[in-house]
């Protein structure tokens, strides 16, 4: 069946091709999320800080947040994107795709939480490792790569996380969409 | 007694409920019956509107188990492999239900608008294989959630082995 499936979306490449919008967020969402998850494990405020001190302070208040955040919306959008590429319904891939945009700048936040706090939980292990303890780790502990490896596991599993609801969210917008519109097959036809 | 955790778990199992349930009533009772009762445009009439209301259903469904799976993993406090072998399978639950609703559903919805079509029985077929997949999936899920909450992972992964 994934056979048949992938073959179907090869021969509606065309309009099944992703929209501009989905695609920058999610390139913007890459950038902001590796530029502070480099910055988050390898200490760049110190550094920062010797040049313009009053931007490497608020940056590194805020740096776990940008990291937290661009690993949300990651998810999130990718969870759209591959959500969207199961429905050859035009208006429900379309629509379901901005109303699930929609809904994700509205959940973001909340959710942020959410995700992070769940995938702080280490593994095997019944013990949530807060923000802070997780700096002091890997500020104390570690050598740099080390940090780099154990920011980006938390940087994936949140976005893992993330996916998953906006795969969710994608289902809930689209639901509303279904069989309003042509399919990808009709589409073909018609160009 | 009433406590957010076990309110959580409670909207978690009766999505599970909504969702499987309602997969397998389409699949086993509703089809069927249809097929033996109703003539040919009268039962796509019948299906075409099932397929429109379940999906909706099933779909809201499977949103709300993740929400309130990731607030049940908060619960839990632990990831284990079988935690890992479960999100994945949820994410292959939702993708297949989304090809089977907004894929294949939707296209028995259009091309039933004009009547009886050579090519909606196959679509309905291929509908029902999906419908069952996901419905197995669904199973596979739960016995690894009891795992999970009653069983420990260590055992199901033992058993698997």
């Amino acid at each position: 069946m994934n056979a048949r499936m992938a073959s179907e979306d090869k021969t509606n490449s065309t309009p099944k091709r992703t929209p501009a919008l989905l695609g920058r967020l999610t390139l913007l969402a890459v950038l902001v999320g590796v530029i502070s998850t480099l910055s988050y494990s390898m200490s760049m405020p110190t550094m920062i800080r010797q040049g313009h001190p009053d931007f490497g302070a608020w940056w590194d208040l805020n740096q776990f947040y940008f990291m937290e955040g661009a690993a949300m919306a990651l998810g999130l959008l990718v969870g759209i994107r591959i959500g969207r590429g199961f429905v050859s319904d035009t208006a429900a891939r379309a629509c379901g795709a901005n109303v699930a945009l929609v809904l994700a700048i509205i959940v973001l936040i909340p959710l942020m939480h959410l995700c992070g706090d769940a995938a702080r939980i280490a593994w095997g292990s019944r013990v949530i490792v807060t923000q802070g303890v997780t700096i002091g780790h890997m500020h104390l502990a570690g050598k740099p790569l080390d940090k780099v490896l154990m920011t980006g596991v938390y940087f994936f599993k949140t976005a893992g996380f993330a996916a998953l609801s906006g795969l969710a969210l994608f289902a809930v917008a689209a639901v509303a969409f279904i069989g309003t519109g042509k399919s990808s097959e009709e589409q073909t036809a018609a160009a | 007694m009433l406590t957010l955790r076990l309110l959580v778990l409670f909207i978690h199992v009766t999505a599970v409920i909504v969702a499987l349930g309602g997969s397998l009533f389409s699949t086993f009772a509703l089809t069927p019956i249809l097929a033996e009762e109703l003539d040919a445009p009268s039962r796509l009439k019948v299906a075409r509107r099932v397929i429109r209301r379940l999906g909706a259903i099933v779909l809201t469904a499977l949103a709300v188990l993740v929400f309130t799976g990731i607030l049940n993993v908060m619960f839990l406090g632990s990831v284990s492999t079988v935690l890992i072998v479960k999100l994945v399978l949820v994410a292959v639950v939702i993708v297949l239900a989304l090809y089977q609703y907004g894929s294949l559903g939707a296209q028995v919805w259009r091309l039933s608008e004009r009547g009886p079509d050579p090519a909606i029985a196959a679509l309905q077929a291929r509908f029902r294989r999906v419908g069952i997949t996901v419905g197995t999936l669904v199973l596979i899920i739960v016995y690894l959630s009891l795992g999970l909450t009653r069983g420990g992972g260590a055992i199901i992964l033992a058993a698997l082995r």
